[in-house]
């Protein structure tokens, strides 16, 4: 019996080549888009589980408030995990890490190292990386030990034993500076790129001064520190101690009043998709968007199912004679329910694995927008082939139910006599599914334009600085000396307009300290910066003057407590109810110094759009981590060489790493422009797919009226009276659908601007164009059919009947 | 074995209560050959669809070897009719997408005949229809005649005992026709009751009984 189903059904899909083409490329792309996805939510589902101890492990989160500001950061101080391990006994052992670069040298190869981390010599017993070669107890229990990774062994060392070998590394961090011989003490497998934590070189932590015991600190938080516990139920008993035990420590902490400094935990598996606290290896993912994406690849997917029963249940009709004639030889309606059941499932088993076919094709593609993390091999496990013949049945279910259930209900007698008029039954689902499906792609198009308005804002808006034409280059402690040298000689290039050091570039400011002014405290961001800072980036000055360059000399030198020059922002001002006029000379308290305003500058934007221009200071430092090159636009290739050369001459040991502003900038809203790729992806696929589900409908359509069309024909219709006879209905549809989708797509893209600071209005625009581009649409694939019946001769669509 | 009693059957169309068969009263005897004859409209096809149990009557008792047919649920009639009824169209009604051999198959694969004995049966139909050579063929690679052949070997195949034919010939020459009737009686005469639906005197006369319909009457 099942072989005469599919074979029915076979013959069925070559019988009918573009209904069957129709169906199960609509099918396979809903469902590649929903297994590309379901890979995505796979790998992210999956963050940091390969930790066999992945339920024990929590991360620390420091939790503090100064003068009613309350701030949480993922970064801890040194002394968290002694003092935790000596004082609970939940806590079964621990591990900081140290996250941060280096140079790292071997023989002639010099790299800049941008995942070097540092960490406790326990790390191996706590995660379960891999390690290949070496002692997983002894590899970082001594100073100046380091592990490579596979990929970064082989980048030093080639096919040599790596075991060993010294290498020198300069790591970059303001309380140590220079470089010193390591010692290669293991290799390990590369981290999961579904790790949080990920690096290509670990040192021992106990090569770091602030290590030494003794010296642990609660402040000077720079380390992240995870906790292994007893039990996973133990973090909440853990949790409820720690405010009371912090408490005893405010002496040593040097708190009073309402200041608090105490330390959250969260379960190392929830990190990555649901902390939203910042410090800790960056970037993690957000469960919302994997929410966002998983509803839009069902969307997608429920569009080409709708497409399945559309086809279907339009087709039906023509299969009524078969049913008739099916049931007269003896068929049980229960019979003919599972022939078309196992119809359906053919159709979406050939489906599935064309889909898995195309997504091994673009899954290089979605790679590079998403992490090497996906692989279709994650689909192959229990779940995943559960989910698989799930998703198979659900679709087959979708696709036969309805026109199974009405045509095995179908009267023989009816049928076969021809009684049985065509097109009339599920012309209501039919048209519900339509609406449906212009639903999903005008709310998905209206919302990408949002989003793509939104970001044309944030690239198109005066920062207040000009990033354009600027090239950043990497510094550090260890050539201070050369920097003044290499100014002069970019300087020299006639295409270099200016040259600035910062101790980070504007685009992201984070670094935080506060000012006291009349008994009030408030928490400011700060940057350090050298006398030419506000002219290469164009800052403007509203009030006082600039930076000297023997105001850096006054500041590093800390001789003087008193009078040291900084700049302020306009928001400061604000916020300290100072008068942009009065503000110049006056003296305010900053970092315990104090400091007088030397100019104002007007707002410039640092941070993300997300969050609102804060209160800015610029100081004279002269620790500066940032060369920034503002270059003439033209002949840039020559310029960048140029800087190049006189670097590799001036500063051999420091690969040249330049970047550009832009750049940088662009990256500040990576997650952002990576939904708007996805919306564009995702909405095209689904425009596309509710019109391929619409051609074939009409042309189903124009194929059952041909007769119709063929009498108005021979009484004298045009082509426009053709066209117009055949979209009426559609163009209806396609309105009621725009109506429906404006309110839905205009909600949600309100609630995701709600995130932006600064954001765009929202314009009537982007909702009357996808009308009227949604309105053309059908009307162009309808007058395709349209044409085509109407300069058919009427006489030979006449005698067909 | 069939006793139609007072049947009538109408439909409503908006408000108009249409007859299409008035007050019918049958009985037909196992191994009759019967001919119903009647204008175009009269209500035959009707008679006949409500005789193999794929429509029901409005009004009436109709008894199928004595079991009451109006008072039986869908399974129950969908039973009766594969096991006792086959059916013979003017439009012959093949399923286009299957060869000759499996459109004999399918109504054996209803009845879930094994395997072995389907191939016999098909084996044995083909030959006795002199159709063997054609068993690979689609319905439209067949005459006329020969697709009316097919439909009657699917008809019997099941070994019914009563085959209901309704306008067998009515789409074919003369020539293919009487080819069609004498298979008829052939099987008529190995014990098959049949009744057919007919325009022809000629056809009529291979049966032993003409019912006459008019206007859903039957003339006395
Ligand atoms: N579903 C229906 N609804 C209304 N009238 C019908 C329907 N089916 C058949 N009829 C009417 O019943 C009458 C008898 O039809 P039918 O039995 O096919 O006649 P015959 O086979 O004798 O030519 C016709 O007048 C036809 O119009
Ligand atoms: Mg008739």
């Amino acid at each position: 019996m099942l072989k005469n189903y599919l074979k029915i059904a076979v013959r069925n899909i070559l019988k009918n080549k573009v209904n069957s083409f129709i169906n199960i490329a609509g099918l396979s792309v809903g469902i590649a888009a929903c297994v590309l996805i379901a890979l995505y939510v796979i790998n992210e589902e999956s963050y940091d589980s390969f930790n066999k101890n992945a339920d024990r492990i929590v991360r620390a989160t420091m939790k503090f408030s100064f003068n009613g500001v309350t701030k949480e950061v993922a970064i801890t101080g040194t002394k968290l995990l002694p003092a935790f391990e000596r004082n609970f006994p939940e806590v079964e052992s621990g591990v900081r890490l140290y996250d941060t670069r280096a140079i790292v040298k071997y023989r002639n190869k010099v790299f800049e190292e941008p995942k070097f981390v540092f960490a406790d010599s326990t790390f191996f017993q706590i995660f379960s990386f891999k390690l290949l070669e070496g002692d997983a107890v002894k590899a970082l229990a001594s100073p100046q030990s380091v592990i490579l990774t596979l990929s970064a062994a082989r980048k030093y060392f080639g096919g040599e034993d790596a075991i060993g070998k010294v290498i020198r590394i300069s790591t970059r961090s303001l309380t140590y500076v220079s470089w010193n011989d390591y010692t290669v003490t293991g290799i390990m497998q590369d981290c999961p790129s579904n790790s949080q934590i990920k690096f290509d070189l670990l040192a021992s932590f106990c090569s770091l001064p602030v290590a030494k015991p003794g010296e642990e600190q609660w402040w000077n938080a720079d380390y992240i520190t995870y906790l292994l516990l007893k039990t996973p139920e133990s973090i909440n008993t853990l949790r409820a101690k720690i405010p009371a035990y912090m408490k005893t420590q405010d002496e040593e902490l040097g708190l009073t009043g309402n200041d608090y400094l105490t330390f959250n935990l969260e379960p190392l598996r929830r990190v990555h998709l649901y902390s939203r606290v910042e410090g800790g290896f960056e970037p993690s993912g957000d469960y919302r968007y994997v929410l966002i994406f998983s509803l839009i690849a069902l969307l997608i997917l429920g569009i080409s199912c709708a497409n399945y029963i559309n086809l279907t249940t339009a087709k039906a009709v023509e299969r009524a004679k078969e049913v008739g004639v099916r049931k007269v030889i003896g068929a049980f309606r229960l019979q003919l329910f599972y022939q078309f059941i196992a119809e359906s499932f053919f159709v979406a088993a050939v489906s599935f694995f064309t889909a898995l076919m195309l997504v091994e094709f673009v899954l290089p593609i979605f790679k590079d927008l998403y992490g090497t993390g996906l692989a279709l091999s994650s689909l192959i496990s229990t779940e995943g082939a559960a989910v698989i013949i799930m998703l198979i049945l659900l679709i087959g279910l979708l696709g036969a139910a309805y026109p199974a259930f009405i045509l095995s209900r179908f009267q023989p007698a009816k049928v076969l006599k021809g009684s049985f008029k065509t097109g009339q039954s599920g012309v209501w689902l039919r048209k519900s599914l339509i609406v449906f499906q212009f639903v999903i792609s005008s709310a998905l198009i209206i919302s990408t334009l949002i989003i793509k308005d939104q970001l044309d804002y944030i690239h198109n808006k005066k920062l207040g600085y000009d990033k354009n034409n600027i090239a950043v280059l990497p510094v550090d402690e260890t050539m201070l000396d050369k920097t003044g040298v290499l100014k002069d000689e970019f300087l020299k290039n006639s295409n270099i307009k200016g040259v600035t050091l910062a101790t980070r570039t504007p685009i992201f400011i984070n670094s935080t300290g506060n000012i006291v002014y009349n008994n009030k405290k408030i928490l400011v961001n700060q940057l350090g910066v050298d006398k030419d800072f506000l002219k290469t980036l164009g800052v403007k000055l509203t009030a006082g003057s600039n930076f000297t360059g023997a105001d850096t000399i006054n500041f590093m030198s800390r001789t003087s407590n008193t009078g040291l020059p900084i700049i302020v922002n306009e928001t400061l001002l604000r916020e300290l109810n100072i008068s942009p006029d009065k503000a110049i000379g006056m003296t305010v308290v900053y970092g315990g110094r104090n400091c007088r305003i030397k100019g104002v500058i007007k707002d410039f934007y640092f941070a993300s759009m997300h969050v609102r221009i804060s209160p800015l200071v610029l100081f004279p430092n002269g620790y500066l981590n940032r060369m920034m090159v503002k270059m003439s636009g033209s002949n840039l290739s020559q310029t960048i060489s140029y800087m190049k050369k006189k670097w590799d001459a001036l500063v051999p040991d420091h690969p040249f790493n330049m970047t550009f502003l832009n750049d940088d900038f662009s990256k500040l809203y990576a997650s952002e422009g990576r939904t708007q790729d996805i919306f564009y992806v995702f909405a095209a696929l689904a425009v596309a797919l509710a019109c391929l589900g619409l051609f074939g409908l009409v042309s189903f359509s124009v194929q059952q009226r041909t007769k119709e069309i063929g009498i108005r024909k021979a009484l004298g219709a045009g082509t426009g009276n053709i066209l117009s006879l055949l979209s009426k209905d559609y163009i209806k549809l396609i309105i009621i659908s725009n109506l429906i989708a404006c309110p839905l797509a205009w909600y949600a893209a309100s609630r995701w601007l709600e995130g932006f600071a600064y954001r765009t209005e929202i314009s009537i625009w982007i909702f009357v164009n996808v009308m009227i581009a949604a309105l053309t649409l059908v009307i162009i694939i309808i007058g395709l059919h349209a044409i085509k019946a109407a300069t058919a001769n009427p006489v030979k669509s006449l005698r067909y009947e | 074995m069939i006793k139609l009693h007072n049947i009538e059957k109408f439909y409503n169309n908006k408000v108009i209560k249409t007859f299409v068969l008035r007050n019918i009263n049958l009985e037909i005897e196992e191994g009759e050959f019967v001919s119903i004859m009647g204008p175009s409209g009269a209500g035959k096809t009707t008679l006949l669809n409500i005789i193999g149990m794929l429509d029901s009557p409005s009004e009436g008792g109709y008894y199928f070897l004595d079991e009451p047919v109006h008072k039986m649920n869908e399974k129950k009639l969908s039973e009766l009719h594969k096991t006792y009824i086959g059916f013979v169209f003017q439009q012959y009604h093949l399923i286009d997408e299957l060869t000759v051999y499996e459109n004999l198959e399918t109504p054996l694969l209803y009845q879930k005949v094994k395997a072995d004995e389907r191939k016999g049966r098909i084996a044995e139909t083909l030959d006795k229809f002199n159709i063997v050579a054609k068993k690979d063929l689609f319905p439209n690679q067949l005459s006329g005649g020969q697709q009316q052949l097919v439909a009657i070997a699917r008809a019997i195949i099941t070994e019914p005992r009563l085959i209901l034919a309704d306008e067998p010939t009515g789409n074919l020459h003369s020539d293919q026709g009487k080819d069609i009737m004498e298979l008829l009686k052939k099987l008529n005469k190995e014990g098959t009751t049949i009744i057919q639906v007919t325009h022809s005197e000629t056809n009529a006369a291979y049966g032993n009984r003409i019912i006459k319909l008019k206007d859903g009457w039957i003339e006395k």
